[in-house]
């Protein structure tokens, strides 16, 4: 079960994977310092203006920078989708780890409400929770997770249901060992691997989702800049000035994807089945 | 004479099987039906039965690992049957379980100092620098060499896990051990010292087995008294020497039948069963191993025969033996509906 030890790098995806995630933390964490203009400038002189000295990436409606705004869009967007997923992932994993090991009543109910929320579209319950709270990053963190926990609730009881009868929790219990500490001790760390790569592959779907409400309007509060409010305000002039769109659309991107090829990555490393040299 | 450590009467462990739409119990699968036996103090009660014939579930009901259905389990005097999970958590360090599948029983995350660490967290025992003396002195008894408390258990090879998994049951110095196949899942040249190692434990700290097993040879090795199981219940019960010399009820004789002998002089006259041991969800009438006795009788399919005491500890459940019987069981004595002549000749083949 050393997974984790034996990921090292071995395929072109994890490589890239892992540099994009890096790039990405390390742009949320020194957008101020990176970006050539604050975030709120305008240069009413240079609006829609295409990419040259001034302005890399060019500018966008009001003259705002759109390499500021994509470099601070990393920073939302990492905001956003870590606390979503620590969220759901804390919730998640404490429901579906009393679920799978209470089972009976608790179990059935639990899993009948994972039921509910999984037959509405995400992204549809999200705009929901959103437009009734109105948007702000803590309400789409909130409207995320609302929805995002099913997933962890999931894996978490079937990973507690498999591993609970095996003969080291058998032991545990043998020799006296409370619920919460074979649930903590034994349990949990022995489903960790499956629920890093689950976490790995809710990330860019938070992403995604952020994106989707900010360019629905419904995301980030107006002026925050944001991949998604920026693509929105590009879709506009997308025949004037396609570089408003393109820029935060790749940066968009190539972020999903290296997440997503991490996490590829991630799962084969744990799966006994792909041990490499 | 003490009190024997554990008395199991009349232990019943049925699992439903559950169907249709609101998972209402369609049967029931009879694992354990019907057992009553005694361990006495530091003796060893080997359990031996084909696959599937409920001596580990036997096993782990005692330990109340599981829920039995019906019956009373005392050990140490304590009726465990009807306590509660939470109280029998105190009462857990008196009693201990060795698993058969060294691979699967440490787990993987945990070294081994943190393995054998735990029955003390658990208990609140020994901290510090103290639990840290317990776990070295349980490796030394264990034949492990110290710096093994650092390692996981994946560095280990699985006869090593098999000691660190005896070390963690007897790291409390409980009075009862049941021993669930501990050597089975081993290579041959490890067995012996296993073995070996839980004859040595049981010599220096008084300790009771139940060992589990189907390995006929070994448990004679191990067990003061044997008992047989078949489809759940106790079908002859004995003291080793008197089992192995004149076992009485048939499925005995099959089973010592088919132990090897490592003499090519010797004539085998191997006894083998018909068929295979039907499912424990639905029982044969009567006797339950009367499909594939080679002595049936017409009362077998409607009759259930009791443990007939004949003498010595040794008792079996089966009407050839009722003749012999030191006092009549709870069954009626024998009646006109026996089994014809050629039945009754069959011999008892006492040693």
């Amino acid at each position: 079960m050393s997974g984790a030890r034996r990921f090292r790098l071995q395929s072109w995806g994890a490589r890239f994977g892992l540099a994009v995630a890096f790039l990405w933390v390390f742009t949320a964490l020194f957008a101020p310092w990176l970006s050539p203009h604050a975030p709120d400038a305008i240069d009413l002189t240079h609006e829609l203006a295409r990419p040259g000295p001034g302005h890399l990436l060019g500018t966008g409606e009001n003259g705002i920078d759109v390499l500021t705004h994509v470099l601070h869009g990393a920073r939302v967007s990492l905001e956003v989708s870590f606390f979503a997923v620590l969220l759901s992932g804390v919730l998640g994993i404490t429901l579906g780890g009393i679920a799978g090991y209470a089972g009976g009543l608790v179990d059935e109910g639990l899993m009948r409400l994972v039921d509910v929320l999984l037959a509405f579209p995400g992204i549809l319950l999200a705009l929901f929770i959103t437009s009734v709270l109105g948007p702000s990053l803590t309400n789409v963190v909130f409207a995320l997770s609302f929805t995002g926990w099913t997933g962890y609730a999931r894996l978490t009881r079937g990973q507690v249901l498999t591993l609970r009868e095996r003969d080291y929790v058998q032991a545990a219990r043998a020799l006296g060992s409370g619920p919460g500490r074979i649930l903590v001790r034994h349990l949990l760390p022995n489903a960790a691997g499956p629920l890093l790569v689950q976490a790995t592959f809710a990330l860019p779907g938070a992403i995604v989702a952020e994106a989707s409400l900010s360019f629905l309007g419904l995301g980030v509060p107006p002026g925050t800049p944001s991949w998604g409010a920026l693509v929105d305000q590009g879709t506009q002039y997308l025949l004037v000035a396609p570089h408003v769109a393109l820029f935060p659309g790749i940066a968009l991107a190539v972020t999903v994807l290296g997440f997503n090829l991490l996490g590829d990555a991630l799962r084969d490393a744990m799966d006994p089945r792909h041990q490499g040299p | 004479m003490s009190e024997p450590l554990v008395q199991v009467r009349d232990l019943k462990v049925h699992f439903p099987v559950r169907g249709g739409f609101f998972g209402r119990a369609k049967g029931a699968v009879r694992a354990v039906d019907g057992v009553s036996f005694d361990v006495a103090r530091g003796e060893t009660l080997g359990l031996v039965g084909e696959s599937g014939c409920g001596k580990s579930t036997l096993g782990r009901a005692v330990l109340r690992l599981l829920d039995p259905t019906a019956g009373s389990i005392r050990v140490d005097g304590r009726e465990l049957t009807g306590l509660s999970q939470r109280q029998l958590r105190p009462l857990r360090r008196r009693m201990q379980l060795v698993f058969q599948d060294p691979y699967a029983s440490l787990n993987p995350r945990m070294t081994v100092e943190d393995i054998l660490g735990e029955p003390f967290a658990i208990h609140g025992l020994a901290k510090g620098r103290a639990r840290e003396q317990e776990v070295l002195s349980l490796l030394d008894a264990m034949g492990l060499p110290r710096e093994a408390r650092h390692r996981y258990p994946h560095e280990f090879s699985g006869g090593q896990r098999q000691r660190i998994g005896i070390a963690r049951a007897i790291a409390l110095r409980p009075d009862l051990v049941v021993a669930d196949e501990p050597i089975s899942a081993l290579d041959v040249s490890i067995q012996a010292q296993i073995v070996n190692l839980l004859v040595d434990l049981q010599r220096e700290r008084g300790l009771t087995y139940v060992f589990i097993a189907h390995d006929l040879k070994i448990v004679e090795y191990v067990s003061t008294r044997v008992a047989v199981m078949y489809l759940g219940r106790i079908v002859e019960v004995a003291p080793s020497r008197v089992l192995y010399a004149g076992p009485r009820h048939p499925y005995t004789q099959a089973l010592l039948s088919a132990v090897p002998v490592p003499d090519p002089e010797r004539p085998r006259t191997r006894l083998l069963l018909p068929g295979e041991p039907p499912s424990p969800l639905s029982p044969p009438s009567g006797c339950s191993f009367h499909p594939r006795c080679p002595y049936v009788m017409e009362r077998c399919r409607r009759e259930s025969p009791p443990l007939y005491p004949l003498g010595d500890g040794h008792a079996a459940a089966c009407f050839l033996a009722e003749g012999d019987a030191q006092r009549a069981g709870p069954v009626a004595p024998v009646s006109a509906s026996d089994g014809g002549p050629g039945v009754l000749a069959q011999p008892s083949s006492r040693g």
